[in-house]
């Protein structure tokens, strides 16, 4: 299945205790691909913050280590309001 | 009580909590030489044996032959010995293994220990083992923390209204409060829900009380088959096996309406008991996280959906309520030494139905459920297990 950069986040939750080799606080979350699968990844381009993020909100892949020395991995961060508008609320309202 | 009927007739524990003096070997020898002491057995009489145990390859390095390191220290060598790893759902897995050897007639007596060591240098080497319990290969340098999952299954809970943080804090409160009546409990306890809800934050809205301890410690069963357990029958000292169900996680797991491994699971051993969640006296559930408990609640079918809060705020699932869950202080009290945590809410279960649970004492119950889960799979738990004893 070719996938997209898009997706909605599913969930996401702010952790505060790291394991080993990550410093907190950082967002990780559940993306539902416009495709269909959900996938895991951290949340990023905002604050480490509850508030920072919401379910059902737009959000594209970004690619790069997300903690320092770390293999490159998919990311996402939210699609800022002007870019998440088209599409994207088609895909929303047939929810 | 026929041959392939499968019993309990002996549980151990060593207690959970800090050891760093003792070696994964002594904690899993003294569960198993309680197990088979109460079993009124000797070591000599044990055919087959499972060792459960998810973390020392990663923590300490000792890799393949686990159990047979350890259960010599209870006495049992020579013998078939398996290693049983599947992640915190290892200790019902084995006793599982046990059952269906039994069941077989490959064996009549078989004994199982669970045992973990977590406490090494730091926890966040801890938190990292932890965390290949789900695909690497998918996760890995992600940052996956498994008490982050927790928060995002109760986020959508928080979200609707259906469970507020007060009941988060409230149900952790019950679990130290079990946990404080049992001796084998690494946290003794209570503490207050403004205590709960300021202690340090984890993941999401979980503080640390909320969440299952690092713990070393280790749990035991001897399970026979009938006409062995025609004594300790006898001495109404006998827990029959009514069910025992094995899961992992189904494809595209988190898909919404795609029931979850626990609720499979636990359907699949209702059925094979004859049981239904209203005929159960006491659970004992995976609540890796106190509020996870709530989530169980429904995945249990102990409630309608939605109506987790309304259960905890009637004081049905305390001790003295129509349906008690985790009377032993569950995970969060009682502490989550990861291989041995399934072969504890197993010695629970037995011990509330012979009446020797002590202080914790679910008066009457004759039914009870231990259910464990595992890993991480596709938004799942990689791995599920459910057992029905009934006195």
């Amino acid at each position: 299945m070719p996938l997209g950069r898009r997706g909605r986040l599913q969930a996401s939750a702010v952790v505060h205790h790291a394991p080993t080799g990550f410093s907190a606080p950082y967002i990780i979350g559940l993306v539902a691909l416009d495709e269909g699968p959900i996938v895991f990844a951290p949340i990023t381009g905002c604050p480490p913050e509850e508030r920072a993020v919401r379910p059902g909100q737009a959000v594209e892949l970004v690619i790069g280590p997300a903690r320092p020395g770390g293999v490159a991995v998919p990311q996402f961060r939210p699609v800022p309001p002007a870019a998440g508008a088209g599409p994207h609320q088609e895909g929303a309202g047939s929810e | 009580m026929s041959a392939r009927d499968v019993y309990v007739i002996g549980v151990g524990m060593h207690p959970f909590g800090r050891h760093p003096q003792l070696a994964l070997r002594e904690l899993a020898g003294e569960a198993g030489r309680r197990a088979l002491r109460d079993a009124g057995l000797s070591p000599a009489r044990v055919q087959a044996a499972y060792f459960a145990n998810a973390l020392a390859g990663l923590l300490t390095g000792q890799e393949s032959i686990r159990g047979q390191i350890a259960l010599r220290e209870a006495g049992v060598g020579g013998i078939a010995v398996v290693n049983v790893e599947n992640a915190c759902a290892s200790g019902a897995t084995a006793f599982h293994q046990a059952v269906l050897a039994i069941r077989a007639e490959a064996c009549d007596v078989a004994l199982v220990v669970g045992a973990e060591k977590m406490f090494v240098d730091d926890t966040g080497r801890a938190l990292a083992a932890l965390a290949t319990a789900a695909d690497v290969e998918v996760t890995r340098d992600m940052g996956l923390q498994f008490m982050a999952i927790y928060a995002m299954r109760l986020q959508r809970k928080l979200a609707e209204g259906t469970l507020s943080l007060q009941h988060l804090a409230d149900v952790t409160v019950k679990s130290r409060r079990h946990g404080a009546l049992n001796p084998y409990a690494q946290h003794r306890g209570e503490l207050t829900a403004d205590q709960v809800l300021a202690g340090k934050p984890i993941a999401g809205p979980l503080t640390r009380p909320m969440c299952s301890p690092i713990s070393d410690g280790a749990a035991a069963a001897v399970l026979c088959s009938g006409p062995v357990a025609r004594q300790a029958a006898a001495l109404g000292r006998a827990v029959r096996v009514r069910a025992s169900q094995l899961r992992s996680a189904a494809f595209r797991a988190a898909d919404d309406g795609q029931p979850s491994t626990a609720v499979r699971c636990v359907r699949a051993a209702y059925e094979e008991a004859g049981v239904g969640p209203s005929e159960l006296d006491v659970v004992e559930c995976h609540d890796a996280t106190a509020p996870g408990e709530l989530l169980y609640y429904e995945d249990l079918g102990l409630c309608a959906e939605g109506a987790a809060g309304k259960l905890l705020d009637e004081g049905a699932t305390a001790v003295g309520g129509r349906i008690p869950v985790n009377p032993s202080g569950g995970l969060t009290a009682r502490g989550h030494p990861v291989g041995a945590t399934g072969l504890a809410q197993i010695a629970e279960i037995v011990w509330q139905l012979r009446g020797e649970a002590g202080a914790r004492q679910v008066a009457g119950a004759m039914v009870g459920l231990a259910q464990n889960s595992g890993g991480w799979l596709e938004g799942d738990s990689a791995a599920g297990a459910a057992h029905v004893l009934t006195r």
